[in-house]
């Protein structure tokens, strides 16, 4: 246990902690930008499933992972276009859209893997590996922490500041925000919401189908039933927790990754503490944030509400 | 005279037909030449639990135990009320003759296995029940191949320690990784344990990053339970792979595996299943664990491959000495099923 506090282990717990943050941040901030254009998605499951599959199918038909990155993305933005034809142009409710979404993802990408390794060995491809940067990686404790990541790792954290400049400091980040809070006011200018709904949740499911490709192709070698293992829920949570801003978003992400990475330590040093506990520390404390946050002053007022015009 | 000919006749064949039916040595009906078997699968045919009973049953097929000519069917992966309504679809269908649960299913076999006698039911690994009559309980240990493994990685090992990365802390998963250990500290005394649980069957995330922790706390061999290689590559250490032969997954890490052999396992059910059918006997299925060793073929360890210039030729020589004294009987890898710990 004392081991915790070596150096090297304290390195591996960060470095683990945006791994494990990656994926959740780019589905985040993707989920973050259509919620704040009032729609709750609630397939961002199904979405990185898909995106994880299409990330496993082209990576080995092709052989290239960054046409394998393309592919979770124009998955995403596939399985967003359908969300976006149901919430924004259907107007169905938004749960049953995203919970229908979610079972057709399992069912449609288990059949498809299926149908795809039929009568001979799974196909495997070899991922991303972690890439130096110059220099920076060589500085000592913080280097092998923040500059020996993978190239998507980096893109991620400079999601968080993009999203946030596209929120608040452009045109395009006003009306998203609007149609939010009160998409009437873009309606009687003229504007329309539906096409603006449409475009916010195509955008942020690509980000979330990325999401679910770099879970396959930074962390995995082949496709599974079920592979993205709940972690398009967690994305949920974080949203709420992070009380719908990016910074706040970026910090529940963060804690909860801390948390897990603390946990696979711990269990790893041999922490006289039953292993099931840590596994589950950091859902107990996305549940105990979610009970803590009972007013959600930063929630979109018409998160939700399907629009219409009286 | 005519008429007097033919009821004699008639009345020899007659006695012949009668002797031959009171005959206490006469099959009660013709052999059956086919087999046709319904699987429950728990993961897919692409996980290796479920992948190496396909590839027994293509083995199987191949040989034609009895002249039997072999179908199956497979699912998807299949649990709880699921399992028990394709269970129930597949008994009432009346085409298949054995039903394959590979799993933990004996809760559902119980509320069929009397309402069809004539099935033969199969439930599989740690977690079931055994009911004995109709149901055979087949258990697979590959822990005597894990403890090979261990020696190979206590001799190899130069930090003495050794991590070993498992799905759920279960009887037959333990078991492995207590072998495993038990064998590096037979060869390596000084060798320290460091054990994770993912508690899921594959999840290459969460597995990928306690095989890293293992490694950022020193160790430079891993027995990986769940998959994951990619962590040994980027160290550049070699792993061990369980259940199958894993070296394609990973050919520069992958040294060796503890591969599981279901062929013994169906025989025996398909043995039990002839002689209910061909020879009238009950089925008499097995109320406790049943598996084959080493021995008898329900395990093995997997060829080195391309990293067998990795191995010094005296550690190679020690294990295929440890092999043949286990396939002979004269060593025994004791069974442990506690749940393993980090030292």
């Amino acid at each position: 246990m004392s081991q915790l506090f070596h150096e090297a282990i304290i390195i591996s717990i960060l470095a683990s902690t945006l791994r494990i943050m990656t994926p959740l941040l780019f589905s985040s901030m993707g989920e973050l930008v259509i919620q704040r254009s009032g729609i709750w998605n609630m397939g961002v499951e199904g979405t990185m499933l898909t995106g994880a599959f299409a990330a496993y199918l082209v990576a080995t038909l092709s052989g290239s992972l960054w046409l394998a990155v393309i592919a979770a993305v124009l998955a995403g933005i596939l399985m967003g276009a359908i969300i976006a034809f149901m919430t924004a142009v259907l107007r169905v409710d938004h749960f049953i859209a995203g919970l229908g979404l979610n079972l057709l993802a399992g069912g449609f990408t288990l059949y498809w893997f299926q149908s795809y390794i039929r009568g001979r060995a799974q196909p495997t491809f070899s991922g991303f590996e972690d890439v130096d940067i110059p220099l920076l990686s060589d500085i000592p404790f913080i280097g092998p922490i923040l500059f020996s990541q993978r190239a998507l790792t980096y893109l991620a954290l400079l999601a968080v500041p993009a999203i946030w400049f596209l929120l608040y400091r452009s045109r395009h980040g006003l009306e998203l925000r609007c149609l939010g809070e009160n998409p009437k006011a873009l309606d009687v200018k003229g504007l329309s919401v539906t096409a603006r709904q449409f475009a916010a949740v195509t955008f942020g499911s690509a980000m979330t189908g990325l999401g679910g490709g770099f879970l396959m192709l930074g962390f995995s070698d082949r496709f599974l039933a079920d592979f993205t293992a709940g972690r398009g829920w967690i994305v949920v949570v974080a949203l709420i927790a992070g009380n719908w801003k990016p910074k706040g978003v970026f910090i529940a992400v963060a804690a909860f990754a801390l948390l897990e990475a603390l946990a696979t330590h711990l269990q790893v040093l041999g922490a006289k503490v039953p292993h099931q506990l840590l596994l589950s520390l950091p859902y107990i404390a996305s549940i105990g944030l979610l009970m803590g946050l009972r007013l959600r002053p930063g929630q979109p007022a018409r998160l939700g509400v399907p629009y219409t015009r009286e | 005279m005519f008429t007097r000919f033919a009821k004699r006749l008639v009345a020899m064949v007659a006695l012949v037909v009668a002797v031959v039916i009171s005959s206490p040595d006469r099959p009660l009906a013709a052999d059956p030449d086919k087999l046709n078997i319904a699987i429950i699968l728990s993961a897919g045919i692409d996980n290796a639990w479920d992948g190496t009973l396909i590839e027994a049953l293509e083995r199987i097929k191949a040989a034609k135990p009895h002249g039997l000519e072999i179908t199956w069917k497979y699912t998807d992966p299949l649990w709880g009320d699921d399992a028990g309504d394709a269970m129930r679809l597949f008994a009432e269908s009346g085409e298949y003759d054995i039903i394959w649960a590979h799993s933990t299913y004996s809760d559902q076999v119980k509320k069929l296995k009397d309402e069809f006698p004539e099935i033969l039911f199969v439930v599989v690994g740690s977690g079931n029940e055994g009911f004995g009559g109709n149901q055979y309980w087949v258990y697979k240990r590959v822990h005597e191949p894990a403890y090979l493994l261990g020696h190979i990685a206590g001799k190899l090992s130069k930090s003495n320690k050794l991590g070993a990365v498992g799905t759920f802390p279960a009887d037959d998963v333990n078991d492995e990784i207590n072998a495993f250990f038990a064998g590096a500290k037979a060869a390596n005394p000084k060798i320290e344990r460091t054990v994770a649980f993912i508690e899921s069957w594959y999840d290459p995330a969460k597995a990928g990053e306690y095989t890293s922790a293992q490694i950022a706390t020193g160790a430079d061999l891993i027995f990986q339970l769940t998959g994951n290689f990619k962590p040994c590559e980027e160290a550049k250490i070699l792993c061990f792979g369980n259940f199958q032969d894993q070296h394609s997954f990973s050919p520069s890490t992958v040294l060796s595996s503890a591969v599981a052999q279901w062929d013994p396992d169906v025989l025996w059910v398909i043995d039990a299943w002839w002689a209910h059918k061909s020879e009238g006997k009950p089925y008499a299925g097995n109320t406790e664990k049943h598996w084959f060793s080493m021995k008898d073929g329900g395990a093995t360890i997997a060829p080195y491959r391309d990293l067998e210039a990795r191995l010094p030729a005296d550690v190679r020589a020690e294990v295929e000495d440890l092999k043949a004294k286990i396939l002979a009987g004269t060593f025994e890898v004791p069974i442990d099923v506690s749940d393993p710990k980090a030292d």
